[in-house]
């Protein structure tokens, strides 16, 4: 009986001398989510990409890209999945991109996406044989005319010349013949804009 | 002969439970309780339970115990609420022939706390649970309850979107108790 009563003493002297002071400072919360561009300008044949960030109440941020979820107020103008643009078609307009976690959201990152009106090829006078590197250039509704379209252009050869596309650029190898080259652009998305495909012929003699 | 075998079970089964009682009891305590997180989080209050048991004062028993700890601390929040918990624990207590029957225990528990984040208004948490102390029979229906409680508890994650942490923590409890044997 001593024992146990000593024991317990000493329990409860080590006890409430080891307690300490409640903690009055809690873990950093979330202060609010935000995408990092309030506002994106593109052309309608590139991509764009968005990041967002959590704030923490402690003034820390991380990078929550991949965690939260995007969407775009009209996918036909441009469509998002984490935090990567593409534009819906090639007439342009403006969209709204948002961002949510579990109910929490930010304030919408407008993008405006500048409308493909046609294009050009390149190197329409070869009238040589051998290898010639072709290339597609947008016209804009912005006026701009020498941006090259490397995406969604399909290429393709009559007769004897032979296209290649390796890195998005097309190198044609002509023979002497006559030849048809014709550059073909597809919408990102069913759309009822439509560019009319691009056709270069050639004679080398 | 199937129906014999049950007889005699049952036979078996009451005479080795003929002592083992009901018992019902009260218990207050502070607590202690140390987050194992690098900044070592602390929360120091007290504890109210109470408690159902089935089983000797002197061998084996059952208890479930419904636990309510106050919190004076902000851990995962500045507005954590008092915490509730249930414990399911096996108690073996001894008669060495003095005035006290010593015991341990243990057992495993499952709770829930709200708090006020942005993402999460409640967190929960389980527990495994050692104790150890004395009863203080009063007379065959009454006894004092003398006891220290041990709990390792893991917290539901706590989301931060670009990650989730979990939280663990370390708590001990003295109390005092007084129980009825029916």
């Amino acid at each position: 009986m001593k024992l146990f009563t000593i024991t317990l003493y000493a329990t409860m002297i080590l006890f409430f001398t080891s307690c300490g002071d409640n903690t009055e400072t809690p873990l950093s919360d979330i202060s609010h989510i935000e995408i990092d561009s309030p506002t994106t300008t593109m052309y309608a044949t590139d991509a764009a990409s968005l990041s967002a960030t959590v704030y923490y109440t402690d003034a820390t941020t991380a990078d929550v890209t991949g965690q939260v979820t995007w969407s775009s107020s009209d996918s036909s103008i441009a469509s998002v999945s984490g935090g990567n643009i593409v534009a819906g078609n090639s007439n342009g307009g403006d969209a709204n991109i948002t961002i949510k976690y579990r109910g929490l959201t930010a304030s919408p990152s407008l993008v405006s996406v500048i409308g493909l009106t046609g294009f050009s090829i390149t190197n329409a006078d070869i009238n040589t044989t051998g290898e010639h590197i072709l290339q597609a250039k947008g016209n804009f509704s912005d006026g701009t005319t020498e941006k090259v379209i490397v995406k969604n252009i399909v290429w393709t050869a009559t007769n004897s010349a032979t296209i290649e596309v390796a890195n998005d650029i097309a190198t044609i190898t002509v023979s002497t013949g006559d030849t048809n080259v014709t550059a073909t652009m597809f919408e990102e998305t069913n759309s009822s804009s439509s560019i009319a495909p691009e056709t270069v012929s050639y004679t080398v003699n | 002969m199937p129906l014999k075998k049950i007889l005699l079970f049952l036979l078996l089964l009451s005479s080795l439970y003929a002592e083992s009682k009901i018992y019902m009891g009260a218990n207050y305590g502070f607590f202690d309780e140390e987050f194992t997180t690098n900044t070592g989080e602390q929360s120091s209050s007290q504890s109210l339970g109470l408690k159902i048991g089935y089983g000797e004062r002197e061998a084996y028993a059952i208890e479930l115990n419904l636990q309510r700890s106050e919190n004076e601390s902000k851990i995962f929040s500045n507005n954590d609420d008092i915490k509730y918990s249930i414990n399911v624990e096996l108690v073996k207590s001894f008669d060495f022939g003095i005035y006290i029957n010593p015991f341990f225990k243990a057992g495993f528990g499952t709770g829930t706390m709200e708090i006020q984040r942005e993402l999460q208004d409640r967190i929960h948490f389980g527990s495994l649970n050692l104790g150890a102390g004395a009863f203080i029979p009063l007379n065959e229906h009454f006894d004092l309850e003398l006891g220290y409680d041990y709990k390792s508890i893991s917290y539901q994650d706590v989301d931060y979107i670009s990650q989730r942490i979990s939280y663990e923590s370390n708590m001990n409890t003295l109390y005092v108790g007084f129980n009825v044997r029916f």
